[in-house]
């Protein structure tokens, strides 16, 4: 049958969390004073347990009355309030605080049940009081041990924490820290001590815990110890230990009392841990800090840190260097670009994945300079795995990318002009071939072709390697006061003897006098004599019945001087248009190298000028080249027209 | 009757070229300078052998290969392929690929081992 108890207690709550935690006894429950009368009347309980549900004033006439009614009952106060604890503490059994864990009390209650029996007990069976008391105070000291052993463990992790905050940068400190650990007995004598400290302070069982001390604090009375047993509370304090190596060690001391079950204190745990071990430790987090900033320094990249809204939070010496300090600033102030273009970046890809990316960006920065720039990006995520920042390391590739488009314009070069030169020699076997056969046959005809075809050949490789020549020649521009019209005089000079071979007449109309340009005279030169050449081969290839035709013009006016190239010969559609002034493009099959056009338009380009053409199929092409007439007005708009094209 | 060679190329020059060097081996010639014009001469000459270049102006000798493959009378016509660049991939089942500048005693060898 369960041991019955009775709670009188108008706190509900507190009523039925005690009811649960004592489920394994039989409880009266009674919610005021009165009906605790009326309960002891009717269940005998062995345990009362009292709220503090009246002033503490009344609190003792209360209990006194109920323990009248039933005198062996033992009398176990809920409370927390130190001043009940006080007014009870002659009339109470013991106090129930709200600390207590229900392990606790279902302690508390069970040895309360059992000194009730024994006081019975006592009173039926005197002789053999000797062994039931001794039998009932062991069974009491496990209890009481097992309750102090729950609390010491829960006093050390709180310690363990508030230490752990004590010292800068938080917990990671504290397993590498040699700490020591005691509890002592009311007389501040050592009762029990951790590994550490019994190997480097040698405390022993049973001495006094001041011994470890130097100074004050090494006297009975102004140890850590002793002043939290005298205070009753939690004390923290800087002290010197004295190893038993002799050495002095600065260290932090923390002693927090531990109560036993009246409320007095009966243990005092204390914690030191070395000054000089956390100085250390500091010290080494700080070098490491150097050498990874170091690090950061000299890595010979540009580096960057950004944050979620691509602000940046750490640039590296060469990005300093090169870009300047922009941190604080946002990524597109110090690289403007166009949002679709951060969008599609790998910083933009790593800040939405949380992976790493890399990838190219052509970052445009002060003074109009563009980088060209190999972009790996990392997340920075916290340990939860939280992504922070964006880690960014930029190579700078622009001279490997400025050579790798010269070869790769080289490379389609070659193969460009192999393909032309595989077409001219078939020519000339071709030519070769007539020739012979011709005069082995009598045949004054295929003579006759096969020389044309020899010297359209030879023409065929006189503009092939002028216009290599052409394009491998990149020197400064000399621009110097040219008259226009001895100028274009010598042009038509060059390339008259072609057309008439064409049977294309050529039309010269300079207008009134155009007066002087500023130009490279031998550079642009051959980008005119290209354009009446394409001209005259158009006219050539259109099998209309009508006239060839190819014009020259000029229109000098005050800042540009136009020049126009016109033909009636097969014309272009616009499909040709577009491509009309990409490196290879060629309208003329195997007859072109694709080159011509390209460097007239770069050559005109340099000169700060532009080409316009119009077409009509069938009909014909007009170019018009148009040269700012002045150096310094070229300049502004100057553009390096061998720069590549992407 | 002599037998017919077609020479589609877009570059005059080689086109006056192989048929002189055809000619003066036996052969009769007919010539187009582009894929649309080699349909219709293929359609009107019935050639017995067919020299094609990979690279012309608009249509490309493949398309042209293509075309003439799907036309059942004409799909047997041998087809030389004679171009300046590779034509192995493009074209699968020519009879030979000549590659420009070429030796014109190996082309009639090639062309008399195919049509006589």
């Amino acid at each position: 049958m369960p041991e019955t108890i009775l709670i009188v207690d108008t706190d509900s709550q507190r009523m039925a969390r005690l009811q649960a935690v004592l489920s394994g006894y039989r409880v009266l429950a009674a919610p005021c004073a009165d009906g605790a009368l009326d309960a002891l009347s009717t269940g005998r309980p062995k345990v009362l347990l009292i709220g503090d549900f009246l002033p503490a004033t009344e609190l003792p006439g209360l209990v006194r009355s109920l323990k009248r009614r039933c005198r062996a009952a033992l009398v176990l106060v809920l409370t927390d309030r130190s001043e009940v604890m006080e007014r009870l503490r002659r009339i109470a059994d013991g106090f129930v605080g709200s600390a207590t864990s229900p392990l606790g009390l279902e302690a508390m209650v069970r040895g309360a049940c059992e000194r009730f029996d024994l006081r019975r007990r006592l009173r039926l069976q005197p002789a053999r009081l000797e062994r039931r008391i001794l039998k009932s105070l062991r069974e009491r000291i496990e209890t009481e041990r097992f309750l102090a052993v729950k609390q010491i463990v829960d006093k050390l992790s709180a310690f363990i924490g508030r230490i752990s905050r004590d010292v800068e940068g938080g917990v990671r400190y504290f397993n590498e820290m040699p700490y020591f650990v005691a509890i002592h007995d009311r007389q501040a004598r050592v009762l029990a001590a951790n590994r550490p400290y019994r190997a480097l302070l040698g405390g022993k069982a049973g001495e006094g815990g001041w011994r470890i001390y130097d100074g004050a604090a090494g006297e009975p009375d102004g140890c850590p110890v002793s002043r939290t047993l005298r205070a009753a509370e939690a004390q923290e304090s800087r002290e010197v230990l004295r190893y038993r190596s002799g050495a002095k060690v600065p260290v932090i001391v923390h002693t927090a009392p531990i109560y036993d079950n009246d409320g007095q204190v009966e243990l005092v745990l204390e914690i030191a841990a070395g000054t000089q071990d956390i100085a250390r430790l500091q010290e080494d987090t700080r070098h490491a800090q150097q050498r990874y900033h170091l690090i950061f320094d000299a890595v010979p990249c540009y580096v960057a840190v950004l944050d979620r809204g691509l602000r940046f939070t750490a640039n590296n010496k060469a990005f300093v260097n090169e870009f300047g300090d922009r941190v604080g600033s946002h990524f597109t102030d110090a690289f403007p670009m166009a949002p679709e273009r951060l969008a599609a970046s790998p910083i933009q890809a790593t800040l939405t994945q949380g992976v790493p990316r890399h990838g190219e960006m052509a970052l445009a920065h002060s003074a109009g300079k563009t980088a060209h720039v190999l972009v790996w990006a990392s997340p920075m995520a916290t340990a939860a795995g939280k992504l922070m920042q964006v880690l960014v390391i930029l190579l700078d590739i622009t001279q490997i990318r400025e050579l790798q488009s010269n070869l790769a314009t080289l490379g389609l070069m070659i193969g460009s002009i192999s393909h032309s030169i595989k077409g001219v020699l078939t020519g000339l076997d071709a030519g070769v071939y007539l020739l012979t056969k011709g005069v082995a046959q009598q045949d004054a005809a295929r003579v006759t072709s096969g020389l044309e075809i020899v010297q359209r050949m030879a023409e065929r490789i006189r503009r092939m390697i002028s216009d290599i020549l052409l394009f491998a020649k990149e020197r400064e521009l000399k621009r110097e006061p040219t008259d226009i019209r001895a100028f274009l005089e010598e042009v038509l000079e060059i390339v008259r003897p072609q057309c008439a071979a064409k049977g294309v007449p050529l039309e010269l109309d300079l207008g009134p006098y155009p007066g002087c340009f500023d130009v490279d005279a031998d550079i642009l030169r051959p980008a005119l004599v290209n354009l009446l050449e394409n001209a005259a081969d158009a006219c050539a290839a259109q099998a209309t019945a009508r006239e060839p035709r190819v014009a020259l013009r000029v229109e000098g006016g005050d800042a540009d001087v136009v020049v126009t190239v016109e033909d009636n010969g097969v014309g272009m559609t616009p499909e040709q248009l577009k491509n009309l002034f990409t490196l290879f493009f060629s309208t003329k099959g195997a007859q072109g190298t694709g080159l011509g056009l390209f460097i007239a338009d770069a050559i005109v380009r340099r000169h700060g000028g532009r080409i316009a053409v119009e077409s009509t199929p069938g009909l014909g092409s007009r170019f018009r080249v148009s040269l700012p007439r002045r150096a310094e007005v070229a300049a502004a708009g100057d553009h390096d027209g061998n720069a590549p094209r992407s | 009757m002599p037998k017919k060679i077609l020479i589609v190329d877009d570059d005059p020059v080689i086109v006056k070229y192989l048929q002189a060097v055809f000619s003066d081996n036996g052969y009769a010639t007919c010539t187009a300078t582009s894929s649309m014009e080699g349909l219709e001469v293929v359609r009107r000459e019935k050639p017995d052998l067919i020299t094609l270049d990979i690279q012309m102006p608009g249509e490309w000798g493949p398309r042209f290969y293509r075309k003439l493959r799907q036309d059942k009378e004409l799909k047997n016509t041998p087809v030389i392929v004679i171009s300046g660049i590779d034509g192995e991939h493009a074209i699968k089942d020519a009879i030979a690929f000549i590659k420009k500048p070429f030796d014109p005693e190996k082309l009639i060898g090639i062309i008399k081992n195919t049509i006589g």
